[in-house]
């Protein structure tokens, strides 16, 4: 894949330009702030983008925003954020996107496979969330006792299709075959009260379905 | 003891006019004087004691006590035997001239018109010696007599009368705050001379007809009565006074903390509607027929200046009164407003300082977030990529690369943890700590501290806390070439000042660095301060209190 990294962080961009270097990709260019990111974007096109969540100047939500421009600008590079803290509330903003955005924590950089897969994923318009995110919302709806129905094995998957993952994926994960994972999707689906047929149909959409469940039906 | 004498004296003139009224009674004297002379001595006296309390009225008062001892002696010739009787006559009219000069000063220190002196030197002289002559030097010869007789006969015709005179002149020129009380104890004497007078010209023209006889008849009552009430025209003034004088209290101190209502209850109470409140210091205006005097709070310093009509300084009590109720009101408005103020900026202070201990918590974050763990994550991503090398020299540079980021993050950590409260600091105090400040300077630091002193761990921090900020400004801001920090440990307080050589111009500013290390120097109750001389470096000194 054909790469472009922006973090306002020296130390840490090096680190992960050489790490996704050796993982044989391409990364055409690292930039520090936004303009020099969105200048190589222009001039490189890359198959996907990491960006830092902060960034100059203000530190806050400047990743979110570069992400949003160049969604505008190029709908099909896929947009991979990374933030130091799991905040459910990026996770939130990115819901309204039709697809190809991903939001890891920083930490995952230690697992190059999760980040090449997350990378791939929204490369090819796929949604990449961060287990850890995930993990809370379904914490949250825990409390709130909707999914208590659930058997451990039905959460499982529901957090897997939460994360992005396909049914193939999530059955390797989970060491069963695709077929077990859609029948075990199928109850979720049918428990939840969600749209099994559209959600079958689109992997996205599937995602943005059980992430706007998991957020909104609190 | 001057009250104890005067109630003494008062308890001993009521009794004597009440003795010698029961006397005169139980003698069957009968009429109505010995009523009319023991009722005006009672209220003499109880005039005459009130008007005592007050220092500039005292003098008025022993000459209305000696007047109501006076009345009641001359009561003798009714209640005694001759010759002891003749007393009574002697002193028949001796209480006129003394009522007669409270007449015209009241409620003045002394008689203002030269001819009034004159005249009352004449009722002196006319009462209280040429009547006494006359009747204790009955066979003086006939030219002597005559004289006496003339002069005696003349003068009861025209004192009185110019008495009259006189007193419409004072009615008439009386300006306020005098007003009122001129015009009482005017209105007192016009009655007195007035049927005197006139008494004793029908009693000349009695023998020319009935007509004039009965003239003479009613105005000899009217005179008696007179001489019988107007002491009671006297106490009611008296009385008026002091209800006045209450009621103008009361006006001042319900007049509150508000200067223009104070102005308006000053002006109500020296009746001048001219009267003005200015701060201290205020220039005076044309001076001409104006009177200025400062009012003081209770430690002295002025808190205004009272400008009036010089007429009020006609009645001094009355003008002192007024100036120290309207003081007080007006300092008790000056403690209100200090309390208020300090209360707000004690509230500010500590809206500041929580404001700045958010800050610096949002400085921590960001330090910590843009430091040690992008480093980690750093270190992280470099051990990962090690685990993708594969041949065995790549894998070990690798390693060594992760090794030096992670010395590089716990070098980062030990230096933000130094920042906000070192070790040493809580091991050996400021001596041990101050020290270290140079470590990290880029300028020579020169510390002076006495070893081994200790402090309470709150004055240490802060100390400290002030010691580093005025390095790092020295260093940042002032472009300092060396830096001199001195602690000096004094009985109950321990100081710590630093000096730099840059460039000097270090202001306070809101929000500023300088103010949140005023704040917290603030807060333990301590002094701040800022020598920053343009181009002649700066000094920072902060003293806090501690119980050592």
């Amino acid at each position: 894949m054909r790469l472009v990294i922006a973090d306002d962080s020296g130390i840490f961009r090096r680190g992960l330009r050489r790490l996704l270097e050796a993982a044989g990709h391409d990364v055409a260019a690292d930039a520090a702030d936004v303009p020099a990111l969105l200048d190589a974007v222009e001039a490189h096109r890359p198959d996907a983008c990491l960006l830092d969540v902060r960034m100059p100047p203000t530190f806050s939500d400047e990743g979110v925003r570069a992400a949003e421009e160049i969604r505008r600008r190029h709908p099909t590079i896929g947009l991979l954020l990374l933030s130091t803290y799991a905040e459910t509330a990026w996770a939130e903003r990115l819901l309204d996107d039709e697809g190809g955005v991903g939001y890891l924590l920083k930490d995952r950089v230690d697992d190059v496979a999760e980040l090449v897969g997350a990378l791939r994923r929204v490369a090819a318009g796929g949604t990449a969330l961060d287990p850890e995110i995930v993990a809370s919302l379904v914490r949250r709806r825990r409390l709130a006792g909707r999914l208590d129905a659930l058997t451990d094995r039905e959460r499982r998957v529901l957090e897997l299709m939460a994360r992005g993952m396909s049914n193939a994926g999530i059955g390797r994960d989970l060491f069963v075959s695709g077929k077990t994972v859609e029948t075990y999707a199928a109850a979720v689906f049918q428990k939840l009260g969600l749209s099994g047929e559209r959600a079958d149909r689109d992997r996205n959409r599937r995602v943005l379905a059980v992430l706007a469940y998991l957020q909104h039906a609190a | 003891m001057a009250r104890g004498r005067e109630r003494a004296l008062l308890g001993g003139v009521l009794g004597f006019a009440g003795a010698a009224a029961v006397f005169a009674a139980l003698r069957g004297v009968s009429g109505s004087v010995p009523v009319l002379v023991t009722v005006g001595a009672v209220a003499l006296a109880t005039s005459a004691h009130l008007l005592r309390r007050d220092a500039e009225q005292a003098r008025h008062g022993l000459l209305l006590h000696a007047a109501a001892v006076c009345l009641v002696l001359s009561n003798a010739d009714a209640v005694l035997d001759p010759p002891a009787a003749l007393i009574g006559l002697v002193t028949l009219w001796w209480s006129v001239p003394l009522i007669g000069v409270v007449l015209f000063t009241y409620p003045g220190p002394r008689v203002v018109r030269r001819w009034h002196r004159w005249l009352l030197v004449a009722v002196w002289s006319h009462f209280i010696v040429l009547w006494p002559a006359a009747v204790l030097l009955p066979d003086l010869g006939s030219m002597a007599g005559e004289v006496l007789g003339g002069v005696l006969g003349a003068g009861a015709v025209a004192l009185p009368a110019l008495a009259c005179v006189g007193l419409v002149q004072r009615w008439r020129g009386a300006a306020a705050p005098e007003r009122r009380a001129v015009r009482s104890v005017a209105v007192v004497g016009l009655a007195l001379a007035g049927t005197f007078c006139v008494r004793i010209l029908a009693r000349v023209l009695a023998d020319t007809g009935p007509l004039m006889a009965a003239v003479h008849q009613v105005t000899t009552t009217a005179n008696l009565a007179c001489l019988g009430l107007a002491p009671v025209g006297l106490l009611l003034e008296a009385l008026r006074r002091r209800a006045a004088r209450a009621g103008m209290i009361e006006d001042l101190l319900v007049a509150g903390a508000d200067p223009a209502r104070i102005r308006t209850a000053m002006a109500r109470a020296l009746e001048d509607p001219t009267v003005l409140l200015q701060a201290a210091g205020t220039p005076p205006g044309e001076g001409a027929g104006r009177v200025r005097r400062e009012l003081r709070s209770g430690t002295g310093s002025v808190l205004a200046v009272a400008e009036a009509d010089e007429a009020t300084t006609r009645d001094p009590a009355q003008l002192r009164v007024v100036l120290a109720c309207a003081a007080l009101a007006l300092d008790n408005a000056r403690l209100q407003a200090d309390l208020l103020c300090t209360l707000a900026e004690v509230r500010a202070s500590r809206e500041r300082i929580v404001a700045a201990t958010v800050r610096s918590r949002r400085r921590l974050e960001r330090d910590l977030h843009d430091g040690a763990q992008q480093q980690l994550l750093a270190v992280a991503a470099t051990l990962a990529r090690a685990e993708l090398v594969a041949d065995g020299a790549g894998r070990a540079c690798a390693v060594r690369e992760a090794r030096d980021q992670l010395a590089g993050a716990l070098d980062e950590l030990r230096r933000l943890a130094r920042g906000i409260h070192p070790a040493v600091l809580t091991q050996g105090g400021l001596a041990a700590a101050l020290p270290t400040l140079g470590d990290a300077a880029p300028v020579p630091v020169d510390v002076e501290a006495p070893a081994g002193a200790r402090f309470p761990a709150a004055v240490e921090s802060t100390l400290w806390f002030v010691a580093a900020e005025a390095v790092t400004n020295a260093v940042r801001h002032g472009a300092a070439g060396a830096i001199r920090i001195t602690l000096r440990a004094a009985t109950g307080s321990a100081t710590v000042a630093v000096t730099d050589d840059g460039r000097g111009g270090a202001r306070a500013t809101p929000g500023g660095g300088l103010t949140g290390l005023a704040d917290r120097v603030g807060a333990l109750g301590g002094t701040f301060s800022v020598v920053s001389p343009l181009g002649r470096g700066t000094s920072v000194e902060a003293v806090l209190p501690c119980a050592s």
